[in-house]
């Protein structure tokens, strides 16, 4: 689970399902279709928008995407 | 038996998931909390002029149903006697096995041109009035959060309500206190025209129960609202 800040407050989680999904040469829907979680749900994910995740939801991208929690997000 | 469309269509109906009753409820919940507001503020403008309009039905095996409509614009305020005091032979005319006892309504008409007479009136009606005001337009305003598509966002648990509950419960909160002024200021209104001794200055209590209780909901309820915002800011943005 995260909380999100906003830009002024020093420290943020940002979410690389771009680059992620670049390297996998998948889209966004089809992601979307294979964790099971909309595609605004995800839009809201990918554009650091989302203020907390679900551990089945993290464990779902974890899975779908074959890559640690790590890969997914970084703390700036 | 859950995936009969009867079922469905009831849960959709209760949860308010239903487009058909979404469409249709919020015209009726406007105009239904719009009359009654509308009724609410005529009434106080009928207090403050002085104006008493009065819808007697009474009914007879004789005559049958009748119903009489009195307008008065002559300042009258409504005030109690005693029975045994009003008619103090009442008792001798009673047959046996008959006791006069209790009180009687009575409209007793009083000078309205000083200025004491005057600031007495306003207290003796207007606050409550424009309390009971108050309260329809904040309940009217909590309601409309809630099934109104076009009018807001139709979602309760916002912190708007929340106030508007915690005023709400204030106000009958301090209800029994403006009804017992108004009834303190009607005694001081007529005193100068009539007897004292004839006059009862009567609060009825009996509706101090009810109104604490109310209170204490409204701010219960205030406070599940209050949680309910917290829920679903929490809710909010989680993926």
């Amino acid at each position: 689970m995260t909380r999100r800040k906003t830009q002024d407050e020093p420290g943020q989680i940002t979410f690389h399902l771009d680059e992620l999904l670049e390297t996998r040469g998948m889209t966004l829907t089809e992601l979307a279709d294979r964790v099971g979680v909309t595609l605004v749900n995800l839009s809201v994910l990918k554009n650091d928008r989302a203020k907390a995740i679900r551990f089945s939801t993290l464990e779902a991208l974890c899975e779908v995407l074959e890559c640690q929690p790590g890969d997914l997000m970084t703390y700036e | 038996m859950s995936n009969s469309p009867a079922v469905r269509r009831f849960l959709d109906l209760v949860s308010g998931k239903n487009p058909a009753l979404k469409r249709f409820d919020w015209p009726i919940a406007y105009w239904v909390t719009t009359i009654v507001l509308v009724l609410a503020v005529v009434g106080t403008v009928l207090d403050a002029l002085d104006i008493n309009l009065t819808w007697n039905v009474t009914y007879s095996p004789e005559s049958g149903l009748h119903g009489a409509r009195t307008a008065s614009v002559k300042p009258v305020a409504d005030a109690t006697v005693d029975v045994k005091t009003l008619v103090p032979d009442l008792q001798q005319k009673l047959p046996q096995g008959m006791t006069a006892h209790g009180e009687l309504p009575v409209s007793v008409a009083f000078d309205n041109s000083t200025l004491r007479s005057q600031v007495l009136n306003f207290l003796s009606s207007i606050p409550m009035d424009l309390l009971v005001v108050a309260l329809i337009w904040l309940l009217r305003r909590i309601v409309l959060t809630t099934v109104s598509p076009g009018l807001s966002s139709g979602d309760p648990f916002i912190k708007a309500n929340v106030w508007r509950l915690r005023i709400m419960a204030s106000l009958v909160l301090v209800m029994p206190l403006v009804s017992f002024w108004s009834e303190v200021a009607v005694w001081e209104l007529v005193s100068p025209s009539v007897s004292k001794d004839l006059l009862w200055m009567s609060y009825d209590a009996s509706l101090l129960p009810l109104q604490l209780g109310s209170a204490v909901v409204l701010f219960i309820l205030a406070d599940v609202f209050s949680a309910g915002v917290r829920l679903r800011d929490d809710v909010e943005g989680l993926v």
